[in-house]
């Protein structure tokens, strides 16, 4: 499972990157879960990926993060920002975030198939440990991705050579 | 009347991006219109003129794939080019868009110059 971990790591800081940086001009960089504690509230979305393998994969960041977002995206001031933006942009860096990934990850003509995301709270999250979780910060606001597959085995058969 | 491109995506963000990414590529569209679904979009098709189309694929309702098989059986708008903007990865999703009439494809998250790439030879 080291390699599945490693291969993770690596392709999801790439594809994070891409998107936090074409949606939203924003670098990301690796942390620690230390890093990423904060007394601020997160927002958290979870989406399946159905095929090849059953894989939920959940994103959570700050509040302040995604308010800054929407008022680059949108050029709007503070007070202009409507709940169901965030909603509807932390739900989109999910869905674009899953799709880069299965592509970094899987071979080129391997398709997938991903669900609608959806929003997500705390309380919602697997109780299991998660098979794979990351912690990044983006302009010093965090951005934690969980991964739960259940078969990991075969995930890491369908991984790129 | 100025060229006219329809956005349908369910999220207001990535239509958002969308619009944004048009104006950055330098393509010149006088209105872009936006719809939220397949099924939204065939309904605002019956009653406006478009020059092209920019559609998701995975969207509730109606998605891509589907509207992209209603829109080719209705003669007043077949013709109208429809370019895919999808997360959707391998072969078999793409291939089926293009048999239902899709003249490309844009994987997320895209830049302007990959629109213009793909989206400048069609106007």
């Amino acid at each position: 499972m080291e390699r599945l971990q490693a291969v993770l790591q690596e392709k999801l800081t790439e594809v994070l990157d891409e998107t936090f940086g074409s949606m939203a001009f924003l670098g990301v960089c690796e942390a620690s879960a230390a890093d990423c504690a904060t007394a601020g509230s997160l927002r958290e979305a979870q989406l399946l990926v159905t095929e090849p393998v059953l894989m939920e994969l959940h994103l959570a960041t700050s509040e302040a993060l995604l308010r800054q977002m929407v008022e680059t995206l949108y050029n709007f001031d503070a007070d202009q920002i409507e709940e169901h933006l965030i909603n509807d942009l932390l739900a989109e860096i999910l869905n674009t975030l899953a799709g880069r990934l299965m592509t970094a990850l899987l071979p080129e003509q391997q398709t997938f198939a991903l669900s609608l995301p959806e929003l997500a709270s705390e309380e919602e999250r697997l109780d299991d440990k998660p098979l794979f979780e990351a912690f990044y910060l983006a302009d010093d606001e965090p951005v934690i991705v969980r991964l739960q597959a259940s078969g990991p085995q075969a995930l890491l058969n369908l991984l790129q050579p | 009347m100025g060229k006219r491109v329809l956005v349908i995506d369910d999220s207001s963000t990535m239509r958002k991006i969308v619009s944004r990414s048009l104006r950055q590529a330098g393509l010149e569209f006088d209105e872009i219109l936006e719809a939220g679904d397949g099924q939204e979009a065939l309904s605002l098709l019956a009653k406006e003129k478009v020059d092209l189309i920019l559609s998701d694929i995975n969207m509730p309702n109606m998605d891509g794939i589907e509207f992209l098989r209603q829109k080719k059986e209705i003669a007043a708008i077949k013709d109208i080019p429809v370019v895919m903007i999808t997360t959707e990865g391998g072969a078999d999703i793409i291939g089926e868009a293009k048999s239902l009439g899709a003249a490309g494809n844009v994987k997320k998250p895209f830049t302007p110059d990959m629109i213009n790439e793909v989206i400048g030879a069609l106007i």
